[in-house]
């Protein structure tokens, strides 16, 4: 459908309709809100849209097109780096209290607990965590998507896995 | 290793083996993270009333009006608006008396009291007016524009327009 120009348009809605929802939240649960995520799925979308005709079947679409809002939310939040000298506890209180105050953000001390856990993961970890933990996906699709090892994978995931119990555990008397 | 041979407790071994590769996540977090897996599934995320079926429309209308393409409208017509004041200056400037005011001062003024400016004059500069770039822009990549943009942005001070009523 997508290789056909006059079936385009209805190929690419078909695309955006079938996957948008799946690649939101993906985006949504690396980077937390609402309007950084809504950014990341234009920009995702408008490359897909760009780089469609090019895909070359060797992977799913829907692994191709994890790669790419992957690749646009690593972008995104490193362009938005702001506190490159700040401590890790400053940053987390800081994140925090955004996450409180924001209006599309409804979870309770324990989910605002996890949310910190993930936030304070290194960015390769915290990618497989979500995608996971959160997106349920395989470690032969995340392979796939991060063209990583699943050996590799498994590793990364088991010491996220560790480091964000632990953090819960720490905290749990907040909870 | 013939082929009649296979790796010692080959068949043994295969069953956790395929076992490993279906493991679910429940199975994953089990006993090792229980706080985690009483937390699966739970999303405290929301989003704007009907924001999926907006974005869908958003989305939609990528053909009709790319960013980077606006981006590039808009800071052409700056350049544009840059050049024509310019021009104006350049046409006008033997009518002023000898000064010692810098080209940059001469064409801050006009920038700041653009109602001095004789629009018939910019009138007919903005009509002989034939910009120096014929750009074909569905034939140019993300990274040439990135570089045409910002050669544009480098001559550009913002704060120049900060004071234009638009």
């Amino acid at each position: 459908m997508l290789s056909n120009d006059k079936l385009f348009d209805k190929g690419f809605e078909y695309l955006v309709n079938k996957y948008q929802e799946r690649l939101y939240w993906h985006i949504r649960k690396m980077v937390h809100f609402h309007e950084d995520a809504d950014d990341v799925i234009q920009n995702t979308f408008l490359k897909v849209f760009k780089s469609i005709k090019g895909f070359k079947s060797q992977s799913k679409l829907y692994t191709w097109m994890y790669r790419i809002a992957t690749n646009e939310t690593i972008n995104y939040l490193n362009k938005n780096k702001k506190h490159i000298h700040q401590n890790m506890n400053d940053a987390l209180n800081e994140f925090e209290n955004k996450l409180k105050s924001d209006e599309y953000f409804d979870g309770d001390k324990a989910q605002l607990l996890l949310a910190k856990g993930i936030e304070q993961l290194p960015a390769k970890q915290k990618q497989v965590f979500i995608m996971r933990y959160y997106d349920d996906l395989s470690y032969n699709d995340i392979s796939e998507i991060l063209n990583v090892t699943v050996g590799s994978l498994k590793a990364s995931f088991h010491h996220a896995m560790k480091k964000v119990e632990t953090y819960l555990k720490e905290n749990v008397s907040y909870v | 290793m013939s082929k009649d041979l296979m790796p010692t407790d080959y068949f043994k071994n295969l069953k956790s083996k395929i076992l490993n590769e279906v493991l679910s996540l429940e199975d994953e977090l089990g006993s090792n993270a229980p706080i985690l897996y009483n937390l699966i599934g739970k999303n405290s995320y929301l989003t704007p009333n009907n924001y999926f079926e907006d974005n869908l429309l958003k989305i939609k209308s990528f053909k009709a009006r790319p960013t980077r393409v606006l981006y590039f409208k808009v800071a052409s017509i700056a350049a544009m608006l840059l050049v024509l004041v310019t021009a104006f200056w350049h046409v006008t400037n033997s009518t002023l008396p000898e000064t010692s005011l810098a080209e940059n001062e001469i064409l801050d003024y006009y920038i700041g009291n653009d109602e001095d400016i004789d629009s018939d004059i910019l009138l007919e500069i903005s009509e002989n007016y034939e910009p120096d770039f014929d750009i074909e822009l569905a034939n140019v990549s993300d990274e040439e524009l990135d570089i045409y943009i910002e050669s544009i942005l480098d001559d550009l001070n913002i704060n120049d327009f900060a004071t234009i009523d638009y």
